[in-house]
């Protein structure tokens, strides 16, 4: 996952669950503005079928003064009692307009309208009627008119369009409040999702940060005085192998001129200590040279590709030998699995091994070195083996130090570098060196390093 | 250690700022026999004057041409690579031999020595007995062994 998010580059990365949070946050706050328009439009109808439900009650109520005012009249012949008669009428007439323009967007109602407005005439019509009999025919003849129920006849066609109406009405409301609690689960859905979807994608993009460009932020100025500090070495490394040596090269250069041109003055004891002189300077030569490719190896390229073990170690065996032409040594190597890396610097491995090999079997009668292999899940093990001098298994973590030896330059020569250059160039691979030995016996010194 | 040969006829230019260097390697070389035709300046200018015939040798009129020069690379007012550079890129010069003598082991200084058309290369061991083989064995090669290109 790590590698995964390190391959799409942190800041795309970042880039994009950003860009995808501000998209989230358009998009609820879009829904929700959507939301809260369709639900004032819900609330608008609503009140609106409210009123509708009201305006045809109110029909009913004015048709029902003016029944009021007739039946008064009627009974007493007063004009008094005719009061709510006209103002009924009037309010009928009014009501009735308004209904109409509310329900002018519906067909239903106004169908409706259309059938209620001759009931609603032939009403006013049956209701004038009464009353003209009555001033003009008198009380009896007004009752014979009322007892043919004709009035009522009208009233109730005319109830049942209204209640057609309120139910056709109360159908809208029932759409609308249906809608408005879809539109409620909706945007709760989309706000409180949207929310934590939001809120995990800004969690991502600050774990992001905070553990890749906060952590390079800091890297950054520690590898730029890293490199800095590789640079200085570098430019001390190569003045040291240049400064240092000449005066060398001289006190050797010019001892061997005494020796050559004063050999009868100095005699036997002067040629010694001359020899002294020049051992000394040779030996500090070697240990400036060995501390040169030791720091050269820190900063050298790695560059990997496949390596057949088999032949490189066979190579650098033969170098190795060629300096040493009289040992006889009993040479083994079994078939060796390819390994993964720089074929110079595994070389230098090679060569350091069996140069030790070589020389701490120098004192062994019958002289053997083993090579092989050993390999496991993503990495081989490579071994060289001796049956040299060995060494104390107490002073193994001294082995691979650098300028570290077990024994001393007269025992064996050498300036102890060599095991120090194995180790750093296997772990600049990503491996591990490692020893085990007895005094006497010889040892054997593993590398590991990473499959082909 | 005092130039005796004639600069006229010289056959090798040693160019080596340390004077015990330089010392060393006329020991060497006067082991094999060729110490009288060597000339010793101790700077790149001083170099370049008297292959050129140019500022202090500009009363320099060689009968024959170089049979080869030992170069260091580390000298003071113009380097070695510098000296080599222009040595190699004049028509009249650019056949002379040069073997770099120098203390330095980097790669970069081989590269560059031999890209600008070094003939050899030879790294100055501090071993004594080395050292005066390697260069014995070089001035016998390039003087005694090797056919230098023909004048004119």
């Amino acid at each position: 996952m790590t590698l995964l998010i390190k391959k799409l580059s942190v800041n795309t990365l970042n880039a994009v669950l950003i860009f995808l949070i501000m998209a989230i946050f358009l998009v609820v706050s879009f829904l929700s503005y959507q939301s809260l328009l369709r639900i004032d439009t819900d609330e608008y109808w609503v009140l609106h079928s409210y009123q509708v439900q009201g305006d045809l009650d109110t029909l009913i109520s004015d048709l029902e003064n003016m029944e009021t005012g007739q039946r008064g009249y009627v009974i007493t012949g007063q004009q008094d009692f005719l009061e709510p008669y006209n103002t009924g009428l009037t309010d009928v007439n009014k009501t009735f307009q308004t209904l109409q323009t509310l329900t002018a967007g519906n067909a239903t109602q106004q169908q409706y309208l259309a059938a209620m407005q001759p009931l609603i005439a032939a009403k006013e019509a049956d209701l004038q009627n009464s009353i003209s009999l009555r001033t003009n025919g008198g009380f009896n003849v007004a009752q014979a008119d009322v007892l043919t129920d004709k009035g009522k006849m009208i009233m109730d066609s005319i109830r049942a369009v209204v209640a057609s109406m309120q139910t056709t009405e109360t159908g809208l409301l029932q759409t609308r409040t249906d809608d408005l609690s879809q539109i409620n689960a909706m945007t709760e859905s989309i706000v409180i999702w949207g929310s934590i979807i939001g809120f995990l994608f800004a969690v991502l993009v600050n774990y992001i940060i905070y553990k890749f460009v906060i952590g390079e932020m800091v890297r950054k100025p520690l590898l730029e005085e890293a490199l800095k500090a590789n640079k200085e070495m570098e430019a001390f490394s190569y003045s040291v192998s240049h400064d240092l040596r000449a005066p060398l090269r001289a006190i050797d250069g010019f001892t061997q001129i005494l020796v050559e041109d004063y050999a009868d003055k100095l005699g036997d004891e002067g040629k010694r200590v001359a020899g002294v002189v020049r051992a000394s300077t040779q030996q500090m030569g070697r240990l400036i040279d060995d501390l040169l490719s030791f720091s050269r190896l820190g900063r050298a390229e790695v560059k990997k590709t496949s390596i057949n073990m088999t032949v490189l170690a066979n190579e650098a065996y033969a170098e190795v030998k060629r300096s040493a032409p009289d040992r006889n040594i009993e040479f083994v190597m079994a078939a060796l699995p390819d390994a993964n890396g720089d074929v110079d610097l595994i070389r230098q491995v090679w060569a350091n091994l069996f140069t030790n090999a070589v020389k701490f079997t120098s004192k062994t009668e019958k002289a053997k070195i083993e090579v092989g292999s050993t390999s496991d899940g993503n990495s081989v093990t490579y071994y060289v083996k001796d049956n040299g001098a060995g060494f104390d298994m107490q002073y193994v973590a001294k082995l691979f130090g650098v300028f570290q030896r077990l024994h001393s330059v007269e025992e064996f020569e050498g300036t102890g570098i060599g095991l120090a250059n194995v180790k750093r160039i296997i772990e600049r691979h990503g491996g591990s060196a490692r020893a085990e030995g007895r005094v006497g016996e010889g040892a054997i010194f593993y590398f590991t390093l990473p499959k082909a | 250690m005092e130039n005796t040969a004639n600069m006229n006829e010289v056959d090798v230019l040693m160019v080596e700022d340390s004077p015990n260097d330089a010392e060393l390697i006329a020991r060497a070389l006067s082991k094999v026999n060729i110490a009288n035709k060597i000339y010793w300046v101790k700077d790149g200018e001083e170099a370049l004057e008297f292959v050129f015939s140019t500022g202090k040798y500009a009363s320099r009129m060689p009968i024959a041409p170089l049979k080869v020069m030992l170069l260091d690379l580390k000298l003071p007012k113009v380097n070695g690579l510098e000296v080599l550079a222009k040595i190699k890129a004049d028509e009249r010069t650019k056949t002379v031999p040069v073997v770099i003598v120098t203390s330095s082991q980097e790669d970069r200084d081989l590269k560059e020595a031999y890209k600008l058309g070094a003939n050899s290369y030879i790294v100055k061991p501090i071993d004594a007995t080395s050292f005066v083989k390697a260069l014995s064995e070089a001035g016998l090669y390039w003087l005694a062994i090797n056919k230098p290109p023909v004048i004119k």
